[in-house]
């Protein structure tokens, strides 16, 4: 059976400040499915979509492996927490945006690897409008 | 009906249609292949070239010879004559007697061949037939002689071929190797941070993918604390034009006296002269007309009272236009430009959209004279909730002073000035902590002059 991600972000907010502690946990489910996963890798990223080619910054990463520093152990929710930067700030423009999330992948000991991601704002910029005044 | 092998992907930037672990083992294949290839060529160039040079040099035995004859050798390549010098000797080993044509290890091995005959006839002149003379044999196999040793140069440059191969090879090899079965993000984290490749901004820690001005250009201002730098200042596209002009009129100027002298200055060449000319004349004329707009519009100088901006708050900034001109319109804006990047093909483009701007002042119909500079001082507010400064390697969004205007008799001009805004504190007393350029101490002055009509955005003249 295929395991199935789940992110929780603690007190269940969507907006974010500046300087703000991101905190959460990700519960991987079945929990006896512990065996069948090799690696999990959790990344509090933003990338950039539009017209531009794709950036991507990772802010915070993590990973626990059952050959790693960091063992892996599915049984109970992995938790994460870490202190957002100043910018970049969450953005919808004309041509470019930038989207903040936090991403887990899931790396089985056999098929493909399984992302599943939550898209949180940092910051309160408007949406881009043109404005010629 | 699904293709169940897909002949072409859609590509745009990274994102591809296709497998990229496919792709990534096709790449990898691709360099595994350079470098076999760039392996199997060194080899080749050490057992046919350097090994049989080293062998002669340190391994072969010394034993007098008779020279008999010497005669040019000559070999028909590629419809190109090829010429080695010859020398026919005679040795004894033991007991027996062995007589060959020799010179170096190279020609025993059936090559040494060259286009340069007269160093072949100049190799051949150091022989004088009957002569006795020193030769070195394969103490393993005596039938092998030569009579000079040592390595030939180009034959460790030839060694370069396969290295690059080999370099290139595994190069790719390895940067493979490394990405293989990590994610996009553990190769974000492992590699390049891309703040660094940004600049060296002090504030990156608090303020990540905020561009900064060098603190070098940043001067302080005479009328307000800071004065900003302008992009691609006039006195750079006049260096840029008599660089052009100097160069290819140069360049078309020896093109013709070697041609003269060769005495092959036909009718065609001429015709081939004229539009090389009509270039240089267009690009002499482009620098004259730089060099007097450089100098009749003059120096734009803008200063503002804080740096960096913050969005949701107002700052002064003055304007001053030196020069000698009669002009149309004059109007100083702000602007907020986002730009993208992207590879279209093999192509790389990119797209700028102005998404903000307001005209901080516009003047129209007045006069500025050498002696007295036009200038304003006016209010800016950067509006709050606007999108901060920011640059990626393909996205960025930037603020800027725009100053354009239109002159009689002249194009009209634009200068640049950038800005560096910051998103406004979430806490009003974050403000206090966030950065500022350090200045020296500034003194107020300068007259204002300005004569016709204008509306500017809070305070003028």
């Amino acid at each position: 059976m295929e395991p199935r991600i789940v992110i929780h972000l603690d007190h269940r907010k969507t907006v974010y400040e500046p300087g703000e502690i991101l905190s959460g946990k990700v519960i991987i489910t079945p929990a006896d499915c512990g065996e069948a996963i090799k690696a999990v890798e959790l990344s509090i990223l933003w990338y950039t979509d539009g017209k531009g080619d794709q950036d991507l910054h990772v802010h915070h990463f993590r990973r626990w492996s059952q050959d790693g520093d960091s063992p892996l152990s599915i049984s109970a929710p992995l938790r994460f927490q870490t202190i957002l930067p100043q910018t970049p700030l969450s953005y919808d423009g004309l041509i470019i945006r930038i989207r903040w999330c936090v991403r887990v992948r899931v790396f089985p000991v056999k098929g493909r690897e399984i992302v599943e991601e939550i898209t949180f704002r940092l910051g309160h910029v408007a949406p881009a409008r043109v404005r010629i005044q | 009906m699904a293709r169940w092998f897909r002949l072409f992907e859609k590509k745009r930037g990274n994102r591809r249609t296709g497998s990229e672990r496919i792709a990534g083992l096709w790449e990898a294949g691709f360099f595994a292949s350079l470098f076999l290839l760039g392996c199997l060529g060194f080899w080749l160039v050490l057992r046919f070239l350097l090994l049989p040079e080293w062998r002669s040099g340190k391994d072969f035995l010394p034993v007098p010879c008779k020279v008999l004859e010497t005669r040019l050798g000559t070999t028909l390549r590629e419809g190109q004559t090829l010429y080695r010098p010859e020398v026919c000797i005679e040795y004894r080993v033991g007991e027996r007697v062995y007589r060959l044509w020799t010179y170096d290890i190279h020609t025993v091995r059936g090559n040494g061949y060259s286009v340069d005959r007269r160093h072949a006839e100049r190799c051949l002149n150091d022989y004088r037939v009957g002569e006795s003379r020193t030769a070195w044999y394969d103490p393993t196999n005596p039938e092998i002689a030569v009579l000079e040793r040592g390595f030939r140069w180009w034959t460790w440059l030839v060694l370069l071929i396969p290295f690059s191969f080999v370099v290139l090879g595994a190069g790719g090899v390895s940067y493979h190797v490394w990405r293989w079965g990590k994610s996009v993000e553990r190769l974000a984290v492992q590699g390049k941070p891309l703040a660094l490749s940004l600049s060296a901004n002090p504030d990156a820690a608090l303020f990540p993918f905020v561009p900064e001005i060098p603190s070098g250009i940043q001067q302080p201002g005479e009328h307000l604390p800071y004065r900003l730098p302008v992009l691609g200042t006039p006195s750079r596209a006049l260096m840029g034009w008599l660089g052009a002009a100097l160069f290819w009129n140069g360049s078309v100027l020896a093109l013709a006296l070697a041609v003269y002298h060769s005495g092959k200055f036909d009718w065609s060449f001429t015709l081939f002269l004229i539009p090389c000319l009509m270039i240089g004349l267009t690009l002499v004329a482009a620098f004259f007309r730089q060099w007097m707009v450089t100098t009749a519009i003059g120096q734009t100088t803008v200063e503002i009272s804080d740096f960096p901006l913050i969005c949701g708050q107002r700052y002064r900034v003055y304007l001053k236009q030196t020069g000698w001109l009669k002009m149309n319109w004059l109007e100083m804006l702000i602007v907020c430009e986002e730009e993208a990047t992207f590879q279209h093909g093999t192509n790389t483009r990119r797209e700028t959209r102005r998404i903000w701007q307001k005209t901080l002042a516009r003047h129209e119909k007045f006069d500025i004279f050498h002696s007295v500079p036009f200038e304003i001082e006016t209010e800016i507010e950067i509006p709050s909730g606007m999108m901060h400064s920011f640059r990626s390697p393909h996205n960025e969004v930037r603020w800027r002073l725009c100053v354009r205007g239109s002159a009689q008799d002249w194009p009209v001009f634009e200068r640049i000035f950038p800005l560096v805004v910051l998103p406004e504190p979430s806490r009003k007393s974050d403000t206090a902590s966030w950065p500022r350029r350090p200045v020296q101490a500034t003194s107020m002055g300068g007259a204002t002059s300005s004569e016709g009509t204008s509306h500017d955005n809070s305070e003028t003249v």
